[in-house]
């Protein structure tokens, strides 16, 4: 007899959003998301491994670098966070068979929720939560930072603008804090508005 | 419209929008006024000018200025939940159907009991409490503090919730100009033009500053018209950000500045999602302080009276206001600066009935044109007293000859001169220094990346003002690399400035005001100097001049001066007291922000909890983390009977948990084996693939920091458990080690306590549900998973980890699985153990489980714990080096006389135990001397039959069947307790490898 597959719950549930909704929250699911760790002395190699394989060199600093199917966030000297769409649970399993000895590999597909926010409000919405200076000019396409929001851990990144020139940032979260991230989240743009949808965007 | 009669508005003057009136309520009374007005404004146009009663002596009081720096005229506004006191008439923008009521009197504002205290003057002079409440020292807390306490105190708040949301906010800048003056206008459009990301932020609703408020000429327009247009274009600059209604109230560290926006406060209520205020933090790289300055009100006897004001809000409020004070108005000055108070009248048609200058020479050219517009001029006047209780009447002056001049005005403007308005410059330590040339303080040094621009730096003049504006602004831009075009030069009209300092006009027996929200008097400055309080800050302290929530921005200099007549020194050697953030006072809701209620903190919720919830269990807080405390089954309706059901099931049969908030760490690399090693007490190297082994980590004082397992998966990977408490410091912990104290060793570590949930499935029959769970994947019988043995596994097609590790001392496992499929899992198990019994428990029953098993947690793991203490000893390593082991060898560690964890059953099997308790020999007196230690955990043992308890008694391992008191006076007594090991439930751990 199969073995019933085990049912997926979201650490958020999605909800109708206001017409004309300021900015737009969209839980990416189907993520695949493991942390990179370069072994001693062995992070050009781990870049090398990764970029043969990947096409995308992950960089060593603070930084997101990728394209629509993977993207490499800096979180540390020598670590990465890596999310890919669709290979929830075999990411890290394969990128673990191209980093070989050269890093550690843990699997994370479940430990955060990330979130793709957009919205012409977008910037005045996470100035209520995020310390740092997100203007244009001081924090470009494919900067990413560690900081806090209302007492959560966020990993924040921007990714290159929407077609209509809105800002389009990406953040993650641990899934635990989902829940209380996202009561900031609605607090915020309470008087914007805001639609939080789910996707595999 | 009712009471819509508004006696003192002038026909054609002011700024205010005539097309829309707005009604409102003073003390019940139906007013109106129009948008535009402040509430002072809209009040003075209706006729009313008795608005408070002052803080001490219940003086009746009006509006003494026209800005932030009032002291006077403190109302109460709106009622119910919203009611808010304290707040000052002269900056609070008048909206439809704002009601606002006086306050600090009783009944009524104009005849109030608390005027009493009037009578009682000549005792509540400065140090009267100090002086007065020494003796009888009894009657201190008994009499004299309650009665303080009643009698202290302004205005009533509410005891309603606040209906209002307030937000935080952060804001970058290159250069932030604190004020919408001239100077400050003039900075922003130089920085703006230059491209450089500008914040301007002032605390008016309508910016301009005193060119909205007197009467000058720029480039050959009207001053509030350039002030609009300079506006206009600055919002129409990108990369400037307008924040009107906000106040910069304090200079932090590193170019961070505080600021409150009033984003409702002019409003009913907040709009919808809006916030009432908002906090904000703005980072400038570089700062213009253009804040202005305060004028100082002259000091002779009787200057508090209503109708008496500041010479500049007289003309805002017939120029920006278009309100006519009063009906005859003089004005009394110290200076060239007060004459624009004639010309500015003059040009909206009212006549000033005199003007009394205390200079003894005056510009023949002033007087000329006060005689032209026939006002009598007093040439070296001092003010000897003032008549009319609740308002001006008269005013009787001495002149320079010797004469008397009565005048029977109702309003007097005075002019003392101008104190820059310079707290920013100085919350970071800095004082000011005294000018001569200006008459004031002016600032020093700044802080790092601030300058100073306009009046705030005694500039006065508006040509000169504009000039250093733009300069300022200009300077900052360049500083920064922008473009800078030479500075833009404004043709403005010449005014008169020059100022001469007078203080003080004699005493006369009525009181002279210094400082008129703490009704400080120029007789209480020199009580303070004849009895050796020469020093600025004792003067504060002893009289509490500037400690008011103005923080004495008009009064200080006029006290210092005052001091330093008497005591003979000068100004610079008088000094003056500091100013400290905030600069108007700020709401606490405002600073709390989103982080109030259940957003102090955030919440974390585990993978089941929808499933717990859904089931009806009850929630207690663990750290940030809500867990299931129990599970009531239908029928149950106290506590103590569900969890000894759950702890019951679990030993007779089995139960399921949700363990997830414990820390799981992910140890790899090919040095991870020996970083274990190194961080736990007990050896991991020697641990086989496929097996956990309970491990205890020292902190670096040698006592424990926590416990937890480990897994070996391979070679190089463990993963780790730590408690739910010390998960974090666990964490931080191992990285500290990783990066500082053994950076050699080829480790990495990532925390996974997010990325599975772990659910404990424990009791005889726990094997017999995870062989239905899980099918043929794996051999579950003990030879081939035994106690302690791990293995990872795919089940219904994810990853999934299997431990066979107990902490309720029955045959269990524990279960991983992503977290996102915890809830499923958590179903499936339920729906294997059906059949069998299985109960769901909560963190009451582990705390019961574990309790019976004495397995040390939280109140035991307590950071004074050692591992001998807890019966651990055996588990440090003698063969290898740990962190902690050379400490934990100290004499004080290694007492035998040290408190051992023990367990304890009463006497009585019936009495209850209750944690905290403290151990005394029986007979023994309750003192400290006397104390041998504590009960550190309690529970209801179902399996024992009575309350039993773990506890750390001294010498406990050699007092084993003795019997000793647990002594707890806040709760039941005291219980006779007797001493056994701390096991209560198979203490040869045979159920554990069944």
């Amino acid at each position: 007899m199969p073995e019933p597959a085990l049912a997926v719950t979201l650490p958020l549930t999605p909800r109708a959003g206001e017409p004309g909704a300021g900015i737009r929250a969209t839980l990416r699911t189907g993520l695949g998301i493991a942390t990179v760790h370069a072994r001693r002395g062995k992070t050009p190699l781990a870049r090398t491994r990764i970029a043969d394989a990947c096409g995308i060199d992950p960089g060593d600093g603070p930084g997101w670098r990728g394209d629509a199917a993977i993207g490499f966030l800096g979180t540390a000297p020598h670590a990465w966070l890596a999310i890919a769409t669709g290979q929830r649970h075999s990411l890290s399993r394969r990128l673990r068979e191209v980093v070989d000895a050269a890093a550690s590999v843990t699997e994370q597909s479940d430990a955060l929720a990330v979130l793709r926010l957009r919205g012409a409000a977008l910037r005045e919405v996470l100035a209520k939560g995020v310390a740092l200076d997100l203007h244009p000019a001081a924090f470009a396409v494919g900067h990413a930072a560690v900081t806090g929001i209302a007492h959560c851990r966020v990993h924040l990144w921007r990714l290159a603008d929407d077609h209509g020139g809105g800002p389009v940032f990406e953040m993650a979260v641990g899934r635990s804090h989902a829940g209380s991230l996202m009561d900031w989240l609605a607090d915020s743009s309470a008087a914007l508005g805001l639609e939080l949808d789910q996707g595999s965007v | 419209m009712p009471g819509s009669f508004q006696p003192n508005r002038l026909r054609d003057t002011g700024l205010v929008d005539r097309a829309r009136p707005l009604a409102f309520r003073f003390d019940g009374r139906p007013l109106s006024g129009f948008a535009g007005d402040t509430l002072a404004s809209a009040l003075l146009a209706s006729g009313v000018r008795l608005l408070a009663r002052s803080f001490k002596y219940h003086r009746p009081r009006g509006v003494l200025t026209a800005g932030s720096e009032e002291p006077n005229a403190l109302v109460t506004l709106r009622d119910g939940a919203r009611l808010e006191p304290n707040t000052r008439a002269t900056v609070t923008e008048l909206f439809d159907g704002l009601e606002a009521r006086s306050q600090n009197c009783w009944p009524s504002p104009a005849f109030d009991v608390g005027a009493v205290n009037t009578l009682l003057a000549p005792l509540l002079v400065a140090g009267f409490y100090y002086k007065t409440f020494m003796w009888p020292a009894a009657f201190w807390e008994r009499v004299y503090e309650p009665a303080i306490r009643r009698a202290a105190g302004l205005g009533t708040a509410t005891h309603a919730a606040d209906p209002d949301r307030y937000e935080a906010a952060w804001a970058h800048c290159d250069v932030l100009v604190i004020g919408a003056g001239p100077a400050g206008l003039a900075a922003a459009l130089a920085a703006g033009r230059a491209g450089a990301r500008v914040i301007l932020c002032d605390e008016d609703f309508l910016p301009g500053g005193r060119l909205n408020g007197d009467r000058h000429e720029i480039d050959g327009q009207d001053g509030a018209a350039w002030a609009a247009r300079a506006r206009d274009e600055l919002a129409g600059l990108r990369d400037v950000r307008l924040m009107p209604r906000t106040t910069v109230f304090g200079c932090y560290d590193g170019g961070t500045f505080g600021a409150l926006e009033r984003v409702a406060d002019h409003l009913p209520a907040p709009g919808i999602g809006e916030p009432r205020q908002r906090y904000w933090r703005i980072v400038a790289r570089r700062s213009i302080l253009a804040a202005g300055a305060h004028e100082r009100p002259l000091v002779f006897p009787g200057n508090d009276r209503p109708g008496i004001m500041l010479a500049s809000a007289v003309r805002t409020y017939v120029r920006r206001f278009g309100v006519r004070p009063g009906r005859r108005i003089a004005l009394a000055t110290a200076g060239d600066d007060g004459w624009k108070t004639l010309l500015d009248l003059q040009a909206a048609g009212i006549r000033l009935e005199a003007v009394l200058d205390a200079r003894p020479t005056i510009d023949p050219g002033l007087v000329a044109a006060a005689e032209a517009a026939g006002t009598r001029v007093l040439i070296g006047a001092r003010i000897r007293e003032t008549a009319g209780w609740r308002g001006l009447r008269r005013i009787e002056a001495e002149t320079a000859g010797g004469g008397r001049v009565r005048l029977d005005v109702d309003t007097l403007a005075m002019a003392g001169g101008w104190s820059p308005a310079l707290a920013l410059a100085t919350h970071l330590g800095a004082r000011p220094a005294w000018s001569d040339a200006a008459a004031a303080f002016l600032p020093a040094e700044t802080p790092p990346g601030m300058r100073v621009a306009g009046a705030a730096r005694g500039h006065h003049a508006l040509g000169r003002a504009l000039e250093d504006g733009a300069e300022a602004g200009s300077l900052a831009a360049g500083e920064l690399g922008f473009r800078v075009s030479p500075a833009e030069r404004h043709r403005t009209d010449d005014e008169p400035a020059g100022t001469a300092p007078f203080w003080h006009c004699r005493e006369t027996g009525a009181k002279a005001f210094v400082d008129f929200q703490h009704d400080v008097t120029a007789r209480d400055v020199a009580i303070a100097a004849q009895e050796g309080f020469g020093a600025a800050e004792l003067l504060k302290r002893y009289t509490t001049l500037g400690m008011a929530t103005d923080q004495g921005k008009i009064s200080n200099v006029n006290g210092h001066a005052l001091l330093a007549g008497l005591t003979g020194r000068n100004m610079a050697e008088v000094g003056t007291t500091m100013f400290r953030p905030p600069f108007t006072p700020v709401a606490i809701g405002a600073i709390a922000g989103f982080s109030r209620g259940r957003h102090v903190r955030p919440t974390r919720l585990t993978a089941t909890h929808g499933w717990a919830a859904a089931r009806g269990a009850s929630f207690v807080e663990a750290g940030e983390w809500l867990r299931a405390r129990w599970y009531p089954a239908p029928g149950e309706d106290d506590w103590l009977e569900t969890v000894s059901r759950e702890a019951r099931t679990v030993r007779s049969r089995v139960g399921v948990c949700d363990v997830s908030t414990l820390g799981k760490i992910d140890v790899q690399g090919p040095d991870a084996a020996r970083f274990l090693d190194f961080v736990y007490t007990n050896t991991f190297s020697t641990l086989p693939v496929g097996k956990a082994r309970y491990g205890l980590m020292l902190r670096e004082d040698g006592f424990v920091m926590d416990d937890g397992t480990a897994a070996r998966f391979a070679h190089d990977h463990f993963v780790l458990s730590t408690t739910t408490a010390n998960a974090g410091k666990v964490m931080q912990h191992l990285e500290h080690v990783r990066q500082v104290l053994r950076p050699e060793l080829d480790v990495q570590l990532a925390s996974v306590t997010e990325q599975w949930a772990q659910l404990a499935i424990a009791g005889p029959l726990s094997r017999k549900v995870l062989e239905r769970l899980l099918g043929d994947a794996l051999d579950l019988a003990d030879a081939a998973f035994p106690f302690m043995a791990c293995t990872e596994l795919t089940w219904r097609g994810v990853p999934a980890r299997l431990f066979r590790v107990s902490f309720s001392g029955e045959l269990a496992f524990e279960l991983a699985v992503p977290a996102d499929h915890g809830e499923a899992t958590m179903q499936a198990v339920m729906t294997a153990g059906e059949e069998l019994g299985i109960t769901p428990y909560g963190t009451e029953a582990i705390g019961v489980l574990r309790v019976e098993k004495g397995h040390a947690a939280g109140a035991e793991l307590n950071g004074t714990t050692t591992a001998a203490d807890l019966g651990l000893g055996r588990m440090l390593s003698r063969k290898k080096d740990f962190i902690g082991s050379v400490l934990a060898r100290r004499p004080g560690l290694t007492d035998p006389g040290r408190p051992r964890l023990v367990g304890l059953r009463p006497v009585d099997p019936g009495a209850r135990l209750h944690a905290g308790a403290h151990f005394l020999d029986l007979g023994a007196a309750p003192s400290l001397d006397n104390d041998l230690g504590h009960m550190t955990s309690v529970a209801f043992s179902p399996a024992v039959g009575s309350w039993i308890g773990l506890g750390l008694v001294a010498r406990g391992g050699s007092r084993i069947g003795q019997r000793i008191r647990a002594f707890d006076p806040v709760r039941d007594g005291e219980v006779e307790v007797e001493i056994g090991w701390p096991v209560f439930v198979d203490p040869k751990g045979v159920r554990l490898r069944a």
